[in-house]
């Protein structure tokens, strides 16, 4: 199985090959065309996964630039600005005369993702940055009306992205399918699409985790997104967090998560071993998750929430920083095997509880000793000797559906 | 069940156990000078059957009226505590019968707050109502209510009490039960009479005879050989098939963490690793089990000792290799 993540195998290559969004797309490529000295700085907004950074990126190829790029997961204090991108703007780059490249594009991802003290000061460096700059910015958000943005909107052109209409996304996502050789129901591209928002992303990372090794995709395989929301939403927080290198990065992809912790606990739990393939790792990560898990207790029983974080921390920075390889993608599951296995056998240990109830009343010991210290006995004895099973189906008052359940429980 | 079937009707006939028999038996001839009583020992040493003799000999066959048996791990909480014991002890007593009985097994498992609520109840119905509680570990049961009871601690059954006692069932069943097959069946029940007795009658099943062979048979089955197939999984590399096995053992079985985990231990000892390897296996088992204890969530736990194992095989074989 392949461990390429669709998202950057089809992510475009060109201008042209950026789909939706004509209006934003043509009014950010004349902007950068026209760009001189002193032109304001353009802030690109609107929902995730719909191709800003992306179309950021391709536009400045085409254009010959070199992308001096920034995120939300740098210390943006003002001197960091303007060490790294204060001198990519205002200083002619050496790079101009030695390559083909007209110069720099200062790309700022995520700007809205300035928080707290730590950032203090990157918006008024991005300000007069921009003012001085001898080169383009341009700013990328999901939330422009973030109140921390009120002076960038002003010195901006704002260029807006909506979200990408279904049948755009459809006919990417099939022809996708098409270059992977899967034969996928329109019906079923539709289920996916309709449940992603616009998100291009979201809907490429679906078709992944359903399609992925299939040759046919049909609706009745997409059936399980029914739990969507927080389907896709647990996706992206996973990639998020196994792919982060710092500390920071954990930390924001769990803040960036709507996921309940616990089901989020137990949804790292159940991938890591996709996601670790190396043993080693697989343990160290496994034992910041033990560590987890106790500080979690530690809450439960002294009701302290103080100590929540540890083990938050633990269980995201703790499990990614297991690793100092490069991320790599798979295909994660949800929701974890063992809710999906304790669906599946419900039946079976309701029927066992009972059984160990009777015995339990009937020999004076709990349902816990009836399991370990008589079950297996009686198990054995229902398999070689039916007269004596019978007897002791009599005498334990076993109705028809717990005996069948012994006789059938050859396992 | 031959377990229902053999339990001692009479103190007389409990097997061993001579000290607790005799002090029972002084405050039966006395019975309201009898305390509350706590019974603490390893399990199938005749702790519950001393209850029910008691019980037997106290109330005759007005016993099912005049006793409340419950199960501590069924139900551990205060709900417990404050609903059916608590009606049970006020209801008061009638005609000769001294008090009623609350037989509480298992009470290891009773959460710290019931047991202080228990202890208030213990107190105020102590003139009609006495309290005999059952645990493994003493230790378990707050110094308060320690302080208001008679402390009974049930030893070891030794291989002859053991012995003896199959035989005795044998002879009544009609069953011979040759020496190598005890033998075995001792290595795999020790003093645990009560797994004796089960382990007896699975091996009778197979015929008249109850040899080595045939109790190999059922300890073959009742011993769950899965925990040895997940270390192995989990070592040669397949761990998400180990964790399904886990998931197996835990959910379909309905094991215990800490069965799971004193298994492991039990087979650890027996894998081909350099020994100095098998003691730090054994210090890493150790840690897990004091964190299962300390109330940590079984799957999480049992999951990261798996993916620690898997480590100590590589580096044993690597040692090996050199």
């Amino acid at each position: 199985m392949s461990k390429v993540m669709w998202v950057e195998k089809y992510r475009p290559k060109s201008v042209s090959e950026v789909i939706g969004n004509e209006k934003a797309k043509s009014q950010f490529l004349n902007w950068l065309k026209n760009w001189r000295i002193g032109t304001k700085p353009v802030l690109l907004y609107g929902p995730p996964g719909v191709g800003k950074t992306t179309l950021v990126r391709v536009a400045a190829r085409e254009f010959g630039y070199a992308i001096v790029e920034m995120n939300a997961s740098d210390f943006r204090t003002e001197e960091k600005v303007m060490r790294i991108a204060g001198r990519a703007a205002t200083e002619s780059s050496l790079d101009r005369f030695l390559t083909d490249v007209k110069g720099s594009l200062v790309f700022m991802d995520e700007v809205d993702g300035i928080f707290g003290k730590e950032d203090e000061g990157g918006i008024s460096a991005i300000l007069r940055l921009s003012k001085v700059a001898r080169a383009p910015v341009v700013l990328v958000a999901n939330n422009p009306w973030d109140p921390k943005l009120r002076y960038l909107r002003g010195s901006c052109q704002m260029t807006r992205f909506y979200g990408i209409r279904i049948p755009t996304l459809v006919s990417f996502l099939r022809r996708i399918c098409q270059a992977e050789g899967v034969l996928a129901e329109e019906a079923a591209l539709r289920g996916i699409v309709e449940k992603v928002e616009g998100d291009v992303r979201s809907a490429v990372n679906d078709l992944q985790a359903f399609a992925e090794g299939r040759k046919v995709l049909r609706l009745s395989d997409i059936e399980r997104l029914a739990t969507r929301d927080r389907q896709y939403n647990i996706f992206d927080t996973l990639k998020a967090l196994f792919s982060a290198k710092t500390y920071w990065q954990a930390e924001k992809a769990l803040r960036g998560s709507e996921i309940d912790h616990d089901l989020l606990f137990q949804t790292i739990h159940d991938n890591l071993p996709l996601q670790f393939m190396n043993s080693e790792e697989l343990a160290k990560a496994y034992n910041a998750l033990s560590w987890a898990d106790i500080f979690f207790g530690r809450v439960n029983r002294t009701q302290n929430w103080g100590l929540l974080s540890y083990g938050l921390e633990q269980m995201t920075a703790g499990v990614a920083l297991a690793t100092k390889g490069e991320y790599h993608y798979a295909q994660y599951r949800f929701p974890p095997s063992k809710i999906t296995f304790m669906g599946q056998t419900t039946s079976g240990r309701k029927l066992r509880e009972r059984i160990c109830a009777r015995i339990g009343s009937k020999c004076h010991v709990s349902r816990r000793v009836a399991n370990t210290d008589f079950l297996p006995f009686i198990n054995f004895i229902f398999e070689n000797n039916t007269e004596l099973a019978s007897k002791i189906a009599c005498w334990l008052n076993l109705e028809e559906d717990l005996i069948e359940y012994l006789t059938e429980a050859k396992a | 069940m031959w377990v229902e079937k053999y339990r001692p009707k009479r103190l007389e006939e409990v097997v061993n156990q001579k000290e607790v028999i005799l002090h029972v038996k002084q405050f039966l001839k006395n019975p309201t000078t009898m305390p509350h009583l706590i019974f603490a020992g390893p399990p199938g040493t005749g702790k519950t059957t001393v209850a029910l003799c008691m019980a037997n000999e106290l109330f005759g066959n007005r016993w099912r009226e005049l006793i409340l048996g419950l199960n501590a791990s069924d139900e551990r909480g205060l709900p417990m505590v404050r609903g059916r014991i608590k009606t049970f002890a006020r209801l008061g007593t009638f005609g000769d019968f001294p008090f009623r009985l609350v037989v509480l097994d298992e009470c290891d498992q009773i959460t710290a707050d019931a047991q202080t609520a228990l202890r208030r109840i213990m107190e105020e119905n102590s003139k009609t109502c006495r309290f005999i509680l059952i645990c493994n570990y003493s230790s378990k049961i707050i110094e308060p209510i320690q302080s208001r009871c008679a402390i009974f601690r049930f030893s070891n059954l030794d291989k002859g009490n053991v012995a003896n006692y199959l035989r005795f069932i044998g002879e009544k069943e009609g069953l011979e039960l040759s020496d190598d097959g005890f033998d075995v069946l001792w290595e795999f029940c020790g003093g645990d009479l009560r797994r004796a007795i089960n382990t007896l009658q699975a091996s009778a099943v197979l015929g008249n005879t109850v040899t080595e062979e045939s109790v190999l048979k059922v300890v073959g089955r009742a011993s769950p050989k899965d925990v040895m197939a997940m270390l192995n999984l989990a070592m040669s590399g397949s761990f998400v098939e180990a964790r399904e096995k886990l998931y197996e053992l835990m959910i379909k079985y309905g094991l215990s963490g800490t069965d799971i985990i004193r298994q492991i231990h039990r087979e650890i000892l027996g894998i081909n690793l350099p020994e100095e390897e098998k003691m730090r296996l054994v210090n890493l088992v150790g840690e897990y089990d004091f964190r299962l204890a300390e109330g940590a969530n079984e799957d999480i736990q049992l999951s990261a000792l798996l993916a620690q194992l898997a480590l100590s095989k590589k580096r044993g074989s690597r040692e090996q290799d050199v």
